[in-house]
């Protein structure tokens, strides 16, 4: 069965729900987990913002590590075997599953929506393009 | 962690996947199965201003229902061996004339299931949609994980 399970995370508290999930299954499973969280850049503006763009970046980054720390910390408490990938990436879903792919993961377990909320999309964007582009099994969840 | 999980098939291959997957998830987690095929109408067109459309008369209907449950009989069938074959049992379940992802949500409600695995896309396997229109619907309803299987 399931041996190795990526779980996608931007740190919003839906995204929260998947990586309950994915752990909880894990630990059903036996399995091992990589928890990803992907540092979108800021899409390109004038050069007049740019101090504001890279103070964002940092922000994020460290909102990542602090995520990840926190998850990683959580997953040992359970017992679960969690590694930790912190990317930069400006297409999300491609980071998300090229980390699959390199880590050997036999299925994606995340939330339905992010940050985004529920309120504006049916489904989230990047759920969406992990969903059309993925290659292994991915659980969506509510 | 799942205590009954629904495994939606239409006979595609990207279905069978998709059971083959629940099949082993079921087993390895002790839950419960409930495979669901779910076949649709006979479309009835009933024409506009000139053009006459199509109503279908009691015979046609009578025997495109007995085809569907063949069909789906057929299907359901080998989703049995596959249980069979992993050791575990499976309730099959047929619904016809319904639409399909309703028919799942509504299901899945109503037996309790806290997990529903499909495939991505199905028997027309259009590709350039993002995700089948079923699974689209099903996911839309978020009220369980649903597992989707490539």
């Amino acid at each position: 069965m399931y041996s190795h399970i990526l779980i996608p995370t931007d740190g919003s508290e839906l995204a929260e729900r998947g990586v309950a999930h994915g752990m909880a299954l894990a630990k059903s499973l036996g399995a091992t987990v990589s928890v990803i969280f992907v540092v979108e850049p800021f899409s390109e503006v004038s050069s007049r913002f740019l101090e504001a763009v890279v103070a964002y970046v940092e922000f994020r980054k460290q909102q990542a590590t602090s995520v990840l720390d926190r998850v990683a910390n959580e997953a040992k408490t359970a017992g679960i075997s969690c590694q930790t990938i912190q990317v930069e990436s400006g297409q999300p879903h491609q980071a998300i599953i090229a980390a699959a792919a390199d880590k050997g993961c036999d299925l994606i377990v995340m939330s339905s929506h992010g940050r985004s909320g529920v309120a504006a999309l049916l489904i989230g964007s990047v759920t969406s393009k992990v969903l059309t582009h993925a290659k292994i099994p991915v659980m969506v969840c509510p | 962690m799942y205590a009954h999980i629904l495994l939606s098939t239409d006979g595609s291959d990207v279905a069978r996947n998709g059971l083959k997957h629940g099949i082993a998830l079921a087993k390895a987690l002790k839950a419960r199965v409930t495979v669901i095929a779910v076949t649709e109408s006979l479309p009835i067109d009933y024409g506009s201003g000139h053009a006459s459309g199509w109503i279908p008369s009691q015979q046609e209907i009578d025997a495109f229902d007995a085809a569907s449950r063949q069909r789906a009989g057929k299907f359901l069938g080998e989703a049995r061996a596959m249980a069979e074959q992993a050791g575990i049992s499976a309730e099959l379940l047929h619904v016809p004339n319904a639409h399909p992802a309703t028919t799942i949500i509504a299901t899945a409600k109503s037996a309790g299931c806290d997990l529903i695995v499909m495939g991505s896309h199905g028997r027309r396997g259009l590709k350039k949609l993002f995700l089948g229109s079923q699974t689209s619907e099903v996911l839309a309803d978020g009220n369980v994980p649903v597992l989707v299987v490539h």
